[in-house]
């Protein structure tokens, strides 16, 4: 799910930099969402928002992905040193 | 290592039943599938023995930069890796390389993972350019999916620059990083900015490299856009369909030990039912009704169980038959259509969780219920 909050906007752009799919647009001032239907919930934009003006499910669609982490709980498999070193 | 344990113990065994049956050839009717299945975990295994594994810690002394020069094995280890479906294989050494004949630093400095397909790509597409490369850890996986789990991060970049003398990547106030779209997911443009460090968002794919690395100075790619188009599909059916046998493989052994328990035979229409599938399915994906994956593959289980019902017709199938191999066909077409949502740059996370919670129990059970309608069909007759 993808949510815009339009008043906390301030029409940066970045938003529709960081978007793979071109969900976003920005008009007048305001990010507003073209094309809902092609977002995969990347977090991309969220991310890169400091107005907190979108909210995303974020997440990885992948049914692997899903039954491993979602359904057994078990934690992503992924440990770079960056992150087990600090 | 419990799992790698396993199969290493099944495929073992499998070899040896294998190697004992052929030796008596009136023992068993299977000794050629336990031959095939021990020797394919055989050749796994001894490949995984050298793949990367998960959290190693990698040598970061060093604070010269590399060239890396593409050999023959790298070649060898991209087609491993594409044909074990982009798992995480082989991983490459973080830190700061260069593709040309000397280190240049005025040449465009590329962001990229770990993962040895990425970098080889990357470097495939940017050599002739002479770009550099600072590649991240992302403990060996892709650069979109690290970004997805927080490994392609500003804090990998950062790591691997301050392992360098800044004059090595800049002559002025800022470190110009030329990152792949596909990693914004993890990455905070405006903390790097705060870094002094000036993101410039590049292509998604690394064969955009040459044309966009062609016209400096180098700017943002607002429009670039995931394209899931056919070559695109077709590059990614094989590895799919590699990864289909090995679920066939299970499948096939759990028939087999149907087949024996009651002295029936093998469903063997079930093999090229799969392979159709999985074979249509990416190909036909944009044209296929629906929005969901699953739903798609109930629709292409629809068209092939219209082909079995003229089949059946006609005589060529009989009636317990039809409602076995029609079972099934509903069965793997929305495990096909499921198993799909791995090409994640297309797929939405909370479609795919409900998609999920829909149909993943119930296609357990069809391929149950088929698997007993095969059974029943032989007995009864």
């Amino acid at each position: 799910m993808i949510r815009l909050e339009p008043e906390s906007c301030n029409g940066c752009g970045t938003c529709v930099k960081a978007c793979p799919h071109a969900v976003l647009r920005v008009e007048n001032k305001r990010a507003y969402l073209a094309a809902e239907e092609r977002c995969i919930e990347c977090g991309a934009c969220q991310l890169n928002c400091h107005d907190d003006a979108i909210i995303v499910t974020k997440g990885t669609g992948c049914l692997a992905i899903i039954i491993k982490e979602d359904i057994l709980g078990r934690k992503p498999n992924v440990q770079p040193a960056q992150l087990s070193s600090s | 290592m419990t799992v790698k344990l396993i199969i290493a113990i099944v495929g073992l065994f499998a070899a040896g039943v294998a190697g004992l049956r052929l030796a008596a050839p009136t023992l068993s009717p299977f000794a050629p599938m336990f031959l095939s299945l021990g020797g394919v975990l055989l050749i796994y295994m001894a490949l995984k023995a050298g793949f990367y594994r998960t959290g190693a810690a990698w040598d970061q002394a060093s604070t010269e930069p590399k060239a890396w020069r593409l050999g023959p094995l790298d070649y060898l280890k991209v087609m491993v890796s594409w044909l074990l479906a982009f798992q995480r294989t082989y991983a490459v050494e973080p830190g700061l390389y260069y593709t040309g004949d000397h280190y240049d630093p005025d040449a465009p400095l590329l962001v990229t993972s770990n993962y040895h397909m990425t970098v080889m790509l990357v470097v495939r597409h940017a050599r002739a350019l002479g770009a550099r490369l600072l590649v991240v850890d992302t403990d060996g996986i892709n650069v979109w999916c690290a970004a997805g789990k927080g490994a392609f991060s500003n804090a990998a970049i950062q790591k691997q620059l301050d392992r360098y003398d800044r004059a090595l990547l800049t002559d002025g106030k800022w470190i110009k990083l030329v990152l792949p779209k596909f990693g914004l997911a993890g990455i905070d443009l405006r903390a790097l900015r705060k870094a002094k460090i000036k993101p410039i968002i590049g292509p998604l794919y690394a064969k955009d490299l040459p044309a966009y690395l062609s016209n400096p100075p180098l700017k943002d790619r607002d429009e670039d856009r995931v394209h899931f188009g056919l070559q695109m599909r077709a590059f990614s059916w094989l590895p799919g369909f590699v990864q289909l046998v090995g679920y066939s493989i299970l499948l096939l052994l759990l028939f087999a030990a149907a087949a024996v328990l009651t002295g029936s035979s093998m469903p063997w229409g079930v093999l090229p039912i799969t392979a159709i599938i999985a074979t249509a399915y990416p190909f036909l994906f944009p044209w296929i009704p629906g929005t969901r994956f699953a739903v798609k593959g109930l629709w292409l289980a629809t068209i092939i169980s219209a082909a079995l019902v003229v089949l059946w017709a006609s005589g060529g199938l009989l009636l317990g038959n039809l409602l076995a191999t029609v079972l099934f066909s509903f069965a793997a077409a929305i495990f096909v259509g499921l198993a799909y949502t791995g090409n994640s740059a297309v797929s939405n996370y909370s479609k795919v969780r409900k998609e999920t919670a829909q149909f993943f129990v119930p296609d357990l059970l069809l391929f149950l219920l088929s698997l007993t309608a095969f059974i029943i069909t032989e007995v009864v007759g």
